[in-house]
């Protein structure tokens, strides 16, 4: 892979650090008037998602990450692993709960989800920021009650319990934004 | 895109403040050229060339030459230009505020650098400025005294976050600019003094080992940098020496030494420079901070370059 000079160090930028993948998050020039010149480097561990602080002289240079995103559609799970498919090549790519890190909760077969690979690896699945999902189980509805604004659990399809308004029915659907994990609304 | 009027009109305010503080004490104020014909030597700053010369980095050895050859205190204030800073707090060009002060020693310019100071800042209302020596600021902030050992210093570094620490002296700037950006107080100056030999740049050391020098940070923004100056042309010589085996080692180009400022030490009949003590500010700092401005950019009159 390339190298990047500190110079060329922008948010968004992926980078090798101790042998794992980073995204350059932020980058200052610092420099001490008698003294060496700095650039004080935010990072994100790609693979824990730990935000760490690094100093690198400026002028120095480290190793880009081949890291890539990239829309796959998902195809099933055999319980250890979630299997993926590029609609294009018809390659298939199997992420594993790491990387999944709760995504599996909003799935269903054929959803569209971008997929961080790292040396053609996935490492991160972000599903679809709504989804559309049915209730398959919950209390029932009390009618006439829309007013107080009171919450009750709901059991969708993919196995996700989200809070939703009292007159949610089974059978119902759901729109839902994944990165809350809250209810947004119903869908006719 | 040009600034605001406010910021010119601060501009002005300031530099008239700083006029006004020097005639107060009879110091006069001088123009040295901004076109030198010796780069500078130390490792870390970067000359720009021009014109088969360069443009000063500071006005350091003219305003010594004036001294050596009997000016008596001088001040001024003017542009300087350095390869490779741009950032936030630095352009290639910016404001200098450089000052002498003949037979006054370097805490005692210490002094006068926070009385000027703190008279710029007032409208912040900046809390009582603080004073620490070098060893206590380093020990503050990582909790240990500093090792006399380089490569305790480098694992120091390493362990808050320096990737890949070359030398001793990367240590020593880094941890100085953490200390600095991690602990000092945010609304009040504080004045560092009596530097680890190793970071003297052209101040004397003691007979204890510690440079006699001095820097100001506000928050932690490094405003100002003032030196116990060096007499001897033999003392130059050896500090220029040691600057190019450094930039040897690091791989840069080598800087010959300033011969006409040697030989002005150097003259029959000379003693080398008076005994005194000189301090350089940046005025654009300065204008941040009264300005609350997050980039330098935003206090300058335009940035073209």
């Amino acid at each position: 892979m390339a190298n990047y000079s500190t110079n060329e160090f922008r948010a968004g930028l992926k980078v090798l650090l101790d042998g794992e993948p980073h995204a350059i998050l932020g980058n200052e020039f610092v420099k001490p008037g008698k003294g060496q010149a700095f650039n004080r480097v935010k990072l994100r561990n790609l693979l824990n998602g730990r935000v760490i602080d690094k100093t690198f002289k400026s002028g120095e240079s480290i190793e880009a990450a081949d890291v890539v995103e990239t829309e796959l559609g998902y195809l099933y799970t055999d319980g250890g692993q979630w299997h993926f498919m590029d609609n294009g090549t018809y390659e298939q790519y199997a992420a594993d709960a790491a990387a999944m890190d709760g995504a599996e909760n909003w799935l269903r077969e054929q959803d569209v989800c971008v997929v961080t690979l790292y040396n053609g690896r996935p490492i991160a699945v972000m599903p679809p920021n709504f989804v559309e999902l049915k209730v398959v189980e919950t209390d029932p509805g009390v009618r006439g009650d829309t007013a107080s604004g009171g919450v009750k659990p709901a059991k969708l399809e993919t196995g996700a319990v989200v809070k939703v308004p009292l007159f949610v029915e089974e059978g119902e659907v759901l729109r839902v934004d994944t990165r809350s994990g809250e209810y947004v609304s119903r869908v006719k | 895109m040009a600034a605001a009027a406010s910021c010119l009109r601060l501009r002005a305010q300031v530099v008239a403040q700083i006029r006004a503080f020097f005639s107060a004490r009879n110091v006069p104020e001088v123009t040295t050229p901004c076109l030198v014909v010796a780069p500078v030597s130390e490792a870390g700053i970067g000359s720009i060339a021009a014109a088969g010369g360069w443009l000063r980095t500071s006005p350091e050895f003219e305003m010594k030459r004036l001294l050596a050859a009997g000016s008596g205190d001088i001040w001024q204030l003017g542009p300087v230009f350095r390869d490779d800073e741009s950032g936030r707090l630095h352009r290639p060009e910016f404001t200098l505020l450089e000052w002498y002060r003949v037979g006054m020693d370097y805490l005692r310019l210490l002094d006068e650098t926070l009385e000027l100071l703190s008279q710029i800042l007032r409208p912040l209302r900046p809390a009582a400025p603080l004073r620490l020596c070098w060893r206590d600021a380093f020990h503050n902030a990582f909790g240990v005294a500093p090792p006399d050992d380089d490569t305790r210093l480098q694992t120091i570094a390493a362990e808050h976050g320096l990737h890949d620490c070359r030398d001793a002296h990367d240590a020593l700037d880094f941890l100085l600019a953490q200390m600095a950006a991690r602990h000092f107080s945010g609304d009040a100056l504080t004045a560092v003094y009596d530097f680890p030999a190793r970071q003297a740049s052209y101040a004397r050391i003691s007979e204890r080992g510690c440079a006699q020098r001095f820097e100001v940070f506000y928050g932690g923004m490094e405003l100002a940098n003032g030196f116990q100056e060096l007499t001897a042309a033999a003392d130059y010589r050896a500090r220029f020496a040691a600057d190019n085996a450094r930039r040897a080692r690091l791989g840069l180009a080598a800087a010959p030494p300033d011969e006409r400022f040697l030989a002005a030490l150097e003259r029959p009949g000379g003693r080398g420079l008076p005994e005194c003590s000189g301090v350089a500010a940046g005025l654009e700092r300065l204008l941040m901070c009264l300005a609350r401005a997050r980039d330098i950019a935003e206090v300058l009159p335009m940035t073209d370059a």
